[in-house]
């Protein structure tokens, strides 16, 4: 069989040529630490791998928003333990304004005490968050959801409540109306009204029985829908615990997936390597041999 | 004694004729195309004589060159698919490269836009928030439009590859006219073959080939016709046509092969042209790769911009005011190209309707053959016919497009219909207001504090189905009232009109007037009012803006025959990688495949024509020592001749 000379020199280049580039490629993925350089390489696992990122991306996000819901969660709750701590203090000024005993300076002084517990209520419904937005005004954040009128307080806010995205399947509120909260206007669950009546009493120089019993029903009222709403923020709050371990979970799986499918194997591709570099090496030598051959080298 | 000199003189230059062939070949050993050539030595015509036929010596017949045909076809034939699958991969090999960085691939820009998006979820009432989703929204357009520009690139790169190609194929069909002619001449002068001719012919032959494929019809006087593609005609005997390029007549962003004869061009159907070679591959990259991956691209960018467009229209923005557009979509997308060759008056203008799932990647050509019209998918290659002009809209509104028609077309005009191509280069943030980003819904619900049951009803929300545009009195105040335990009445306030009256009540069943539905549940008391208005002052609203951000996860694009979107934007991206993975793997293996099949055949071809040093070696001593010998004869037949002068 003849084998042509160029032909013997054009296939040694071919394969040095290749081994090198496939050397290349194995060294471009030791060095990116890529198994896909293109999608190429693993069209599927190209793929895969960008579906399971957005699924990443999506999870991600859910963490975000769990953060931001929990620090609006927290600053609610810190708010309502205030409010109740309020309505506590006011509850025991009202049973101490009961005591038919008090002097007119001792019922002027509890009178005092508790328009300093109604003011501290009123501010206290009129929060404000870190961006200056009312925490109890609904979707209405600009405007001051509280006023009062002789005594009683007005919302002016709406029922809205906002809501995050913080799992696929599940959004969480993040946020309580004024009006789910100090029940303003709503004829014995109000907290002002029920303080500004027994200031009035107070201040007329009798307290009855009634003005006594009517406030601190109103007071517990007013008290145990506070606790209800702290409840189920309370509730949310471990929710987002939960959710977000789940969430968590979910994210290490898909970063597991992610790597699997476009992270090289070190101890593969390093013996590949070793493999490559001594087929490239032997690949050279013999061309150099072969082409040391020569008849003419013995024609002198 | 005459005989003996002769004989000698023969042998000599016989050996001599042997050397220099072998010379030639020793020389040629690099030469591209060089057949290894042989003198092919015979014995003179013998002197007959009492004792029989004695020898005369030996001349050499001819010089030939060792040629196959067989085995040069099968080497070229390979040769053409090799460089066709060489130029697919090395053109596909850009998108692909293109799509997987992953810094510059487009999931990291869809993923940081949304997660701004997320951010305004979180803060309705934040500028820096709502800031952020512009310049997220302004990155993701960016991206798209870079990612357009490579496209583009490499489509108006295969306008420049296939203008040097025709120059080159054009020089090459000349160059063999002109040596069949050389070929006719310079065998008319002694009947040899011209083997070095030949040899440039073939070479030149085989260059095209690797251009186009090209087919070889070997006439009786020597020449060559040949004929490229699916036997279009390029050379006949010394005859070459010229080939050039024209403007494709329906897309006037491509360029397409005609025959350039007289003055007049002659389109060749690029189909006619993909059988092999790299104008083949060029050709072959544009039709069934470059469109499809482009318009996948454009579809994601326009379904995008529409379903965040939609949504943003559904809600209510920082000013109070109902939402608009977040994304402007220029008016190019779709695009309609006239056919230059168009006679009629019609005018074909579209736009998109909207409905981000239907879009396909497909391009449309529409024909009018004097009667109906006919519309061809590009990527199916399906046509339908026999349509009216309103069926052809019909039809075309089921692909995302709203097509109108006016003017009369003539028998034979045609468009193309691109609905998605330059859909990546179209989309831009159409507002630069950061307010107008519609973090809120445009309704709230709630009970009168009035209210003495313990029925409680919904925050609202708005429908999605059959809206944007909203209904126009979404934002009228209307009153709920019951009249009993399970009858309500429904009013507008806002026009002073009744709505409805005597509805029976479910407890939790949706309630749905003017574009929005509530839901109330629980037992109300008779007298008991809800109230659905507008949300005015709603600044910390951010229900539309938890519904923008979730449109990342939704599937929104590619509609299944049921007409159910099947896939989110980054999945559609995540095919269009694939797609474009598969095809690029593909034509990397056809192409190995190729270059292996090459090889052999090259090897079986140079097995009897190459040049191998050692064998014309070996050759050189063997025709040394001939011609040392015939020179030895020539001695002693001097000789010879003394000693009978030396006989006195």
């Amino acid at each position: 069989m003849r084998i042509s000379t160029s032909m013997l020199y054009d296939l040694g280049v071919s394969s040095i040529n290749n081994q090198m580039s496939q050397l290349l490629k194995t060294q471009q993925q030791v060095a990116t630490g890529r198994r896909i350089l293109t999608p190429e390489d693993d069209p599927v696992g190209a793929a895969t791998a960008l579906e399971n990122e957005k699924s990443l991306g999506v999870v991600s996000q859910y963490v975000n928003n769990i953060g931001s819901a929990r620090s609006s969660l927290s600053l609610e709750e810190a708010v309502l333990s205030n409010v109740g701590q309020v309505l506590q203090n006011a509850r025991q000024d009202v049973v101490n304004g009961g005591n038919p005993t008090l002097s007119a300076a001792n019922k002027t002084a509890l009178a005092t005490s508790l328009r300093s517990a109604y003011d501290q209520l009123f501010s206290l419904a009129n929060s404000r968050d870190g961006q200056g937005n009312y925490m109890f005004s609904g979707f209405k954040a600009g405007t001051q959801p509280f006023t009062q009128s002789t005594g009683a307080g007005v919302y002016v806010g709406d029922s809205g409540q906002n809501k995050l995205q913080i799992s696929a399947s599940r959004q969480i509120s993040i946020s309580d109306s004024g009006q789910e909260v100090f029940k303003p206007g709503v004829t014995g669950s109000d907290p002002f009204a029920t303080i500004e009546n027994f200031i009035s009493a107070l201040n007329s120089g009798t307290v009855t029985s009634a003005n006594l019993t009517t406030a601190l029903t109103g007071i517990d009222t007013a008290l145990n829908n506070v606790l209800r709403v702290r409840t189920a923020v309370g509730t949310r709050q471990s929710e987002l615990d939960s959710t977000e371990i789940a969430n968590q979970d979910s994210a290490t799986q898909y970063q597991a997936i992610i790597s699997q499918l476009r992270d090289v194997d070190y101890t593969k591709a390093i013996s590949d390597l070793t493999r490559q570099q001594t087929g490239l090496q032997a690949a050279q030598k013999s061309f150099v041999t072969v082409q040391g051959l020569s008849l003419f080298n013995y024609l002198r | 004694m005459g005989s003996l000199l002769g004989i000698g003189v023969s042998a000599i230059s016989t050996a001599q004729l042997n050397m220099l062939t072998t010379e030639h070949n020793i020389s040629n050993v690099n030469t591209r195309g060089f057949h290894r050539q042989e003198a092919i030595q015979t014995t003179n015509i013998p002197t007959s004589s009492g004792a029989g036929f004695v020898g005369s010596g030996s001349h050499v017949q001819t010089v030939r060159r060792m040629y196959g045909q067989f085995l040069d076809d099968q080497v070229s034939s390979a040769s053409a698919q090799a460089q066709f699958y060489d130029t697919y991969h090395a053109e596909i090999k850009q998108i692909d490269d293109l799509l997987a960085d992953p810094n510059t691939g487009l999931s990291p820009a869809v993923q940081s836009f949304f997660s701004s998006v997320n951010a305004v979820a979180n803060s309705p009432t934040s500028v820096a928030a709502r800031q952020s989703m512009l310049s997220g929204g302004e990155t993701l357009t960016a991206r798209f439009q870079s990612l357009f520009t490579r496209f583009d690139e490499i489509r108006s790169g295969i306008n420049t590859q296939l203008d040097s190609q025709v120059t080159a194929i054009n020089s090459y069909a000349l160059q063999v006219a002109d040596l069949n002619q050389k070929i006719i001449d310079a065998q008319s002068i002694n009947n040899q073959p011209p083997n070095d001719l030949l040899d440039q012919r073939d070479q030149i032959i085989s260059k095209l080939n690797d251009l186009v494929k090209t087919a070889v019809v070997k006439q009786s006087d020597g020449t060559y016709n040949l004929f490229i593609g699916t036997g279009q005609s390029l050379v006949t005997g010394t005859t070459a046509f010229s080939l050039a390029l024209q403007n494709d007549p329906n897309d006037p962003s491509q360029k397409n092969i005609a025959y350039a004869i007289g003055g007049a061009l002659i389109p060749i159907p690029s189909a006619n042209l993909q059988t092999g070679g790299s104008l083949g591959g060029l050709l072959a990259f544009r039709n069934n790769s470059l469109d499809s991956a482009q318009n996948a691209l454009g579809r994601v960018a326009l379904g995008l911009a529409q379903t965040v467009n939609k949504q943003n229209q559904l809600g209510q923005d920082l000013n109070g005011a109902l939402g608009g557009n977040f994304f402007a979509i220029a008016s190019t997308s779709p695009t309609i190209f006239n056919n230059s060759n168009n006679t009629g008056s019609a005018s074909l203008t579209s736009s998109l309707n909207g409905n981000a799932g239907t879009l396909t990647t497909s391009n449309f050509q529409v024909l009018y053959n004097g009667t109906n019209y006919s519309i061809t998918d590009s990527a199916t290659n399906t046509t339908t016919s026999g349509l009216t002009g309103p069926q052809l809209i019909t039809q075309l509104g089921t692909v995302g497009v709203t097509l109108s028609i006016s003017g009369s077309p003539s028998a034979g005009d045609q468009w193309l219909i691109l609905p998605t191509r330059y859909g990546a280069r179209d989309i831009s943030v159409g507002i630069t207001d950061p307010n107008k980003i519609a973090a809120a819904a445009p309704i709230r619900a709630a009970a009168t504090t009035s209210n003495t049951g313990a029925a409680t009803i919904d925050l609202g929300s708005v429908n999605t189905t059959s809206q944007p545009p909203l209904n126009a009195n979404i934002q009228n105040q209307v009153s709920i009232t019951f009249t009993g335990a399970t009858t309500y009445n429904v009013s507008d306030v806002t026009l002073g009109s009744t709505l409805a009256t005597g509805v029976a009540y479910t407890s939790g069943n949706a309630i749905t007037y003017n574009g929005w539905t509530v839901h109330i549940t629980g037992t109300p008391a008779i007298g008991d009012t809800f109230t659905v208005s507008s949300n005015s002052g709603g600044t910390g609203d951010n229900r539309n803006a938890v519904a923008l951000a979730a449109l990342q996860n939704n599937n929104s694009l590619a509609n299944n025959s049921a007409g159910v979107p099947t896939t989110t934007y980054q999945g559609a991206y995540a095919q269009l990688v694939s797609s474009v993975g598969n095809t690029t793997r593909q034509m990397q293996l056809n192409s190995t495949a190729q270059q292996t099949l090459l090889d052999n055949a090259t090897q079986t071809q140079q097995q009897l024509s190459g040049v191998n040093l050692d064998e014309e070696a070996a050759n050189l001593l063997r025709f040394q020592q001939a011609y040392q010998a015939a020179a030895k004869m020539i001695q002693i037949g001097s000789t010879l001749f003394d000693t009978i002068l030396a006989i006195r």
